[in-house]
């Protein structure tokens, strides 16, 4: 998949993620492989910058839990200021990709 | 813990060295975590598969440069919208003083300490209980402005004025609640409101001041004009959040 194609879907994708509940880095990278049969794969240099990005601008927060075998893990939980925000960005994306398919979808 | 995994996390470590210490550690904690869990679910057990995973890995030096880059960045960001939005709230509260014909320098005192220590202060430590429900992170707000609004108390011509740290306290509830949805009667009740309470603390409860009507209309419009900057100051840092967030970052 082009890349550029995927450029700044990133923070979107990882807000839509988050409101099905709090998940963990190495869960996030797993979920978005399997949804995306393998196609795209986050690596850790854009995963935690992007999870990062969102915790400074107050979308998500962040808190660590130690598991059963004492390892521990750092959530990261979706807020409603990011709630809002994804509504809003879903809207936009569903009438670009209305828009878009309007020229190259099937019917074209 | 696994050779290649400390080696690793060491060279990430030295990768992210223009950070603070404190700030490393909890980078360089969250990608241990994450690299056991992955070894965890690939049922890595020995040294020879923990070195063959790190392998598929983005270089060391590269990913902290990632790392690194965004915390900057993020730290930019973060510093540059509280000050861009408590100035909204500064400036606005010290023109008005200006326009009720306060000195020149009571006003640009006001201005700074509202702007600077009250609301940019707040949109800088806001992050610290924004995991609270909605009423603790008003309490919050309220609790960590009164504090942030002391040098407010000195902006007067007679030494420590109490009731400046209401101004304070209410900046601070105004902002956390902006942040959230709410009735637009509730929007305007709240100065007024607040008009009411400052004149009951100062004439009923401190006999500090003579009940005069003509002050109704200043003090209400010192309040109305403190809780627009305070939804300015808030939209604005939603916009620029946006923005920022809609800003490319595409690394893996």
């Amino acid at each position: 998949m082009d890349r550029e194609l995927l450029k700044g879907s990133t923070p979107l994708l990882l807000l839509s993620l988050l409101c099905e509940g709090p998940m963990y880095g190495y869960q996030i990278i797993e979920t978005v492989r399997q949804r995306t049969g393998g196609t795209y794969t986050l690596k850790e240099g854009a995963l935690y910058p992007a999870l990062h990005k969102l915790e400074a601008t107050e979308f998500i927060s962040s808190y660590w839990e130690t598991q059963e075998n004492g390892r521990e893990r750092r959530y990261y939980a979706i807020l409603p200021s990011g709630e809002a925000f994804l509504k809003a960005k879903k809207k936009e994306w569903n009438q670009f990709v209305a828009m878009v398919q309007a020229f190259v979808g099937p019917k074209a | 813990m696994y050779r290649a995994l400390e080696a690793y996390l060491a060279d990430v470590d030295a990768g992210l060295r223009g950070l603070s210490r404190r700030r490393r550690l909890v980078l360089v904690r969250e990608l241990k975590a994450h690299l056991y869990d992955e070894a965890d679910a690939r049922g890595i057990q020995s040294e020879a598969a923990m070195t063959d995973m790190l392998a598929e890995k983005e270089h060391p030096a590269l990913l902290a440069e990632g790392l690194a880059c965004g915390e900057v960045e993020d730290a930019t960001h973060r510093g540059a919208t509280a000050l861009a939005a408590g100035m909204i709230i500064g400036l606005a509260t010290g023109f008005h003083l200006i326009l009720e014909g306060r000195r020149w320098y009571i006003a640009l005192t006001f201005a700074a300490a509202q702007g600077l220590a009250v609301g940019a202060g707040y949109f800088w430590a806001r992050r610290h209980w924004l995991r609270l429900g909605p009423w603790a992170r008003t309490g919050m707000a309220v609790l960590a402005t009164l504090l942030l609004s002391i040098p407010l108390g000195f902006t007067t011509m007679h030494g420590f004025k109490p009731t400046r740290l209401l101004y304070g306290a209410f900046t601070g509830y105004l902002l956390e609640r902006y942040t959230q949805e709410r009735p637009l009667w509730q929007v305007i009740l709240e100065p007024v409101a607040f008009t009411a309470l400052m004149f009951f603390v100062e004439v009923v409860v401190m006999g500090r001041v003579r009940f005069m009507w003509w002050k109704v209309p200043l003090e209400l419009s010192f309040n109305a004009t403190l809780a627009l900057s305070a939804l300015l100051a808030v939209r604005l840092r939603r916009f620029l959040a946006e923005r920022r967030v809609l800003t490319p970052q595409e690394q893996g």
